[in-house]
């Protein structure tokens, strides 16, 4: 009873943000020539929701994210790799995984660096990105810094017409539902009692606790729900999409920057300003990549500033606080 | 009058550096008491506050409630078994409205868990609406003024259905309106509830008279004085506690 009231209320916060993604897929169908720009964007719509499951509800920056990105992309290319003539159960077998991986880092780091506060915990996280890098690399583990390549596995097993289709339309698929996916968890959260305890501990923790908060439970809880998103991300546009998995690429900080930009753009703690964070900046990021490759990054630091000076709260911050009426409130959540 | 032991405080003592905050101080709050705690600025009133919640846990002492040691319960726990408290200086989450912010009280208090969201926000109506905040459900808590805050702060706690209710300086500032309300709610959760009320009062001592059964007086950590509100107020000790110090009978 208690849950699908939740369900219900869920639905209706995401109606907008269920139909962005809706969108984006017909779109993709109707525009073939689009759909990297397509698949392009939704990579960076569900790095901002991921993110913002943590960071956004908690107010917590974690500057090691990607690390959990890059174990979801090791989860899938292992799997293939170890498991490839089981046909599609490697595939599968590789979504697990990278959940698993990405948890389990999230659960290691969470019970440590959740103990830290603001720029405490900020800074104990990049060592965790450098540090799992390094170990990969300096230990020479799962492929040292050559990484791990699938393409010949994926070719072998499903011949070069399915696993150039893999690499693409499926890989897109899947990327369109982990998306739905985060919309549909956000939503919940933001529908049940853990949304509240993330927000109540996000604006004031000890009087969060002083209500009766366990306030380390909730923020291991968005902590490793965020991380395992992000590890079902990682899978399908990393590794099943690329075919392989670089160190000096998946655990490249700059992802992390790019989505503390996203989230604190759209809106940190809502539900549609990661969209609209990832559709602006992927949108940006695309076009001037295609004309001046290297040029994002040059736009990135004063659109930051001018966001954080003017909408301290992003776009949906700023909008929902001058929204009254209750119904266009829950659209716009 | 409620007989059962609420409360019990074993010669709690707080250091801070060199700085005894609270000295050995033992005290009983029986179930359904209305307690007053006086004292000047710097006496120990708020750290006492904050041992029995949980945000210190003592350099010595122990402390009971409902007859289970917490001396070093976390502070969600001891909020989960009945403990409810409003900060001196008001806390509530800003950006989050008033209705929300009493909601997590319900949903995360004594009663934490059996209630859905819909109903939490049920119930913060009604408490904004006991506290005279009525008519202020969806404004941001960040947007009201200091009086309103406390007073959300006293329906926040009042919502997670508390079996000990602890108010520091509620009333300080407030107009003679607003504390007679106060005053009115926290007599009425008592006979309603049965909810033992200890509140912190600096100066406020009308207050005090009009709503506590007994007072204690806090001086320099440590308890001074104690009884009836009438008898207290006339003690000279009392006076020369507040050396210097307006008080205001
Ligand atoms: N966190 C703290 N760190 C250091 N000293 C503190 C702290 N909290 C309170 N004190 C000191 O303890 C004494 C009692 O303070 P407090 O409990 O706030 O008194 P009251 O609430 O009666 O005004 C004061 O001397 C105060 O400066
Ligand atoms: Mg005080």
């Amino acid at each position: 009873m208690v849950f699908t009231n939740a369900v219900r209320r869920a639905l209706r916060k995401a109606r907008l943000t269920l139909a962005a993604y809706i969108i984006l897929g017909v779109l993709y169908l109707a525009f073939p020539h689009y759909s990297q720009l397509i698949a392009t964007l939704m990579f960076y719509m569900i790095l901002a929701q991921a993110f913002n499951i943590f960071m956004g509800m908690t107010g917590y920056i974690d500057f090691g994210y990607v690390a959990f990105v890059a174990m979801g992309a090791y989860g899938m290319a292992l799997a293939v790799e170890s498991l490839y003539e089981l046909g599609w159960a490697s595939i599968i077998v590789g979504f697990l995984l990278a959940v698993a991986l990405s948890v389990a880092l999230a659960s290691m780091v969470g019970a440590i660096a959740l103990r830290l506060r603001g720029a405490y915990f900020a800074i104990a996280t990049i060592g965790v990105n450098e540090g799992v890098r390094y170990l990969i690399e300096g230990a020479n583990l799962v492929g040292g810094s050559e990484g791990v390549i699938i393409v010949r596995e994926l070719r072998a097993t499903f011949g070069r017409e399915t696993a150039n289709f893999i690499m693409t339309g499926l890989a897109d698929l899947a990327l369109l539902l982990i998306g739905i996916t985060a919309v549909m968890i956000t939503a919940l959260i933001l529908s049940t009692r853990v949304g509240y305890a993330l927000q109540a501990i996000r604006e004031d923790e000890d009087a969060a606790r002083a209500l009766g908060i366990n306030v380390t439970r909730y923020k291991v809880m968005a902590f490793t729900i965020s991380a395992g998103i992000g590890g079902l991300l990682g899978a399908a546009n990393w590794a099943l999409k690329g075919g392989y998995v670089e160190p000096a690429h998946v655990f490249n900080i700059h992802y992390t920057v790019e989505a503390i930009v996203m989230v604190m753009l759209g809106g940190p703690g809502t539900l549609l300003g990661p969209i609209i964070g990832g559709l602006f900046y992927g949108s940006m990021n695309y076009f001037l990549g295609v004309i001046k490759p290297g040029l994002q990054l040059l736009f990135l630091a004063p659109i930051l500033l001018a966001v954080v000076v003017a909408l301290p709260k992003g776009l949906m911050g700023y909008v929902r606080e001058r929204v009254k009426d209750p119904r266009l409130r829950e659209l716009l959540t | 009058m409620g007989m059962a032991e609420l409360l019990r405080l074993e010669r709690v003592s707080k250091r801070f550096g060199g700085i005894v905050a609270v000295d050995r101080v033992s005290l009983v709050v029986e179930e359904g008491e209305s307690l007053g705690i006086i004292g000047p600025n710097g006496s120990g009133k708020t750290t006492l506050f904050n041992l029995i919640n949980g945000v210190y846990t003592p350099d010595e002492g122990e402390i009971f409630f409902k007859g289970q040691d917490i001396t070093r319960t976390p502070p969600y726990k001891r909020a989960r078994m009945g403990i409810a408290r409003s900060f001196q200086i008001p806390r509530p989450w800003g950006s989050l409205t008033a209705q929300e912010n009493v909601a997590i009280g319900a949903l995360f208090g004594a009663r934490g868990g059996q209630l859905d969201v819909d109903e939490a926000l049920e119930r913060a109506r009604d408490a904004l609406r006991l506290v005279g905040l009525g008519g202020k459900e969806d404004a941001p808590a960040h947007s009201l003024t200091v009086v309103e805050k406390k007073l959300l702060e006293m329906a926040r706690a009042l919502a997670m259905e508390p079996s000990l209710l602890l108010l520091d300086e509620v009333m300080a500032g407030m107009s003679p309106r607003d504390v007679d309300r106060v005053v009115e709610t926290i007599k009425r959760v008592k006979r309603e509830k049965g909810i033992a009320v200890v509140a912190l009062v600096e100066h406020l001592m009308r207050a005090v008279t009009a709503f506590a059964e007994r007072v204690v007086v806090m001086h320099q950590g440590r308890l001074i004085l104690e009884g009836p509100p009438e008898k207290v107020m006339k003690d000279p000790l009392l006076v020369e506690v507040y050396l210097g110090e307006p008080v205001e009978v």
